[in-house]
């Protein structure tokens, strides 16, 4: 089935990618620092996990490291790095407009 | 699961497959009323008996066809509180959390949507093929014609009330699949979270109706098809009265029926229907010859029970002429009606007044257009 590709990143998949940043991380792994990062902000459910990680996988975003036993470890590509970039600079485009024109 | 109860039941999901919060309310409702799911075959779900809990139950479509649930994905469930209970219909994984602290399963409603991609093909594919299905049947109804249908289609509404109510009530709950399916990713796409709980009886209570429908249907179906075949005849009729004395009535043979099975044209082996219709009938036959020239009456006077079975009398005699010239409506006073038709010579006629009906087939010189006056003169 044909999907689309991502061209805007949800809070959740914003904070999952940038889990992934700096270094390699399993799925509980990432569920903590996003937690840890956003002080319980920006909750992550294992159902919004998994989704997202399958489908940044698929979109080449990320990729499978390591299985060991039942933990499977996550990276970063280049390709997602420059999809987080992007992301950035548009979230960076927005508070810069809204604090010119909305303050 | 099941060991550590007492006792078990299955039930079909009440919101279809797709009505995902319609049922999540269903299980949780059930487990505070101490049935917890633990088991699930296509869309019925296994329930065992234990103590009222507070859980919730999610529904978390699959990305694929048969999808396979990999044991560190199990794992990081187990990790935030989710235990794995079972496929569900082929689409679903059925996951608990008895937990309350445990965050939800899906927390961004963007991203739920996504995992739904592959569900909303395939439900829009289901219902376009049960849809076909539904059409042929109903064509294979209407055409091919059954056993059930000669004998009963007039005596016994039930077959047909059963197959109407059961296409209209799965239409019904196709329609309202797809809307809901629709609706929900609508929302979900619009960044709105799921709305928990959400009624379900109605529902339920038209699935009930469309089981109960299709179980009376395909039973009377069977009925129809394997009854012994020298009791197929008055089935629901019976031409006897209680102290088993003969009644007056007509008796229907449906030699068409036997035409198509290639049987013998005989009473005794015929699809036969008792009519009660006529109360009294009473059929005189005269043969002359005048001039050489023989002349035919056949003259069939009944007595109805009631206007409307006038009308279904005389339209069952022009059917019977259905070859013949077209009838010709002729108006007569005394008559409520005064058809006619022939057929190079011979003539039949037709004159009705209230519950009486007369039926002349007649070969001869006179022309029965001339002598309404007189047939009117012998009814009423």
């Amino acid at each position: 089935m044909a999907k689309e590709p991502l061209k805007v990143l949800t809070e959740s998949m914003f904070y999952v990618l940038l889990s992934l940043m700096h270094s390699e991380r399993c799925g509980t792994e990432i569920v903590q620092y996003v937690s840890d990062t956003t002080a319980d902000r920006v909750p992550l459910g294992p159902g919004t996990l998994y989704t997202i990680l399958a489908k940044f996988e698929e979109e080449g975003l990320i990729r499978e490291t390591a299985v060991e036993g039942r933990r499977r470890t996550y990276a970063i590509t280049e390709r997602g790095k420059g999809m987080f970039r992007r992301e950035l600079n548009r979230l960076r485009q927005c508070v810069a407009d809204g604090e010119r024109e909305g303050e | 699961m099941s060991e550590q109860y007492d006792w078990a039941y299955d039930a079909l999901l009440p919101g279809g497959l797709y009505d995902v919060a319609a049922n999540e309310t269903w299980l949780e409702n059930r487990a505070k009323e101490g049935f917890h799911a633990f088991r699930a075959m296509g869309s019925r779900i296994y329930f065992a008996k234990g103590e009222s809990a507070e859980i919730r139950y999610r529904l978390q479509p699959m990305l694929k066809e048969k999808e396979t649930l990999e044991q560190d994905r199990v794992e990081l469930y187990r990790s935030l509180g989710w235990e794995y209970v079972d496929a569900v219909g082929g689409v679903f994984h059925l996951w608990r959390c008895e937990n309350p602290a445990a965050p939800e399963l899906d927390t961004d409603p963007v991203v739920q949507a996504d995992g739904y991609r592959y569900l909303k093909k395939r439900m829009l594919r289901s219902a376009a093929i049960e849809g076909m299905i539904l059409l042929a049947i109903l064509l294979l109804s209407v055409t091919a014609g059954t056993v059930l249908r000669n004998v009963l289609r007039d005596s016994l509404p039930l077959e047909s009330l059963l197959w109407l109510t059961a296409v209209v009530c799965f239409t019904l709950l196709e329609a309202v699949n797809v809307r809901t399916m629709l609706r929900f990713l609508k929302h979900l796409k619009g960044g709105e979270e799921i709305h928990r709980p959400r009624p379900y009886r109605r529902r339920q209570w038209l699935q009930r109706a469309v089981v109960f429908c299709w179980a009376g249907f395909i039973i009377l179906q069977a009925v129809g098809l394997f009854w012994p075949a020298g009791n197929r005849d008055m089935i629901g009729w019976s031409d006897m009265a209680n102290d088993r004395t003969p009644k007056a009535g007509t008796i229907y043979l449906d030699l068409e029926h036997m035409a198509e099975q290639g049987q013998e044209m005989r009473f005794e082996v015929a699809l036969r229907k008792f009519h009660e219709l006529a109360p009294s009938v009473t059929q005189v036959r005269m043969r002359a010859s005048e001039g050489g020239i023989g002349v035919t009456a056949d003259t069939t006077h009944y007595v109805l029970l009631s206007g409307r079975f006038s009308e279904t009398l005389v339209n069952d005699i022009r059917y019977a002429y259905r070859n013949w010239e077209p009838f010709e409506e002729i108006p007569v006073s005394g008559l409520d009606r005064f058809l006619l038709s022939t057929d190079n010579g011979p003539q039949v006629a037709i004159a009705v007044k209230g519950v009486e009906v007369l039926e002349i087939v007649y070969g001869g010189d006179t022309d029965l257009r001339t002598q309404g006056a007189y047939f009117a003169a012998l009814l009423g």
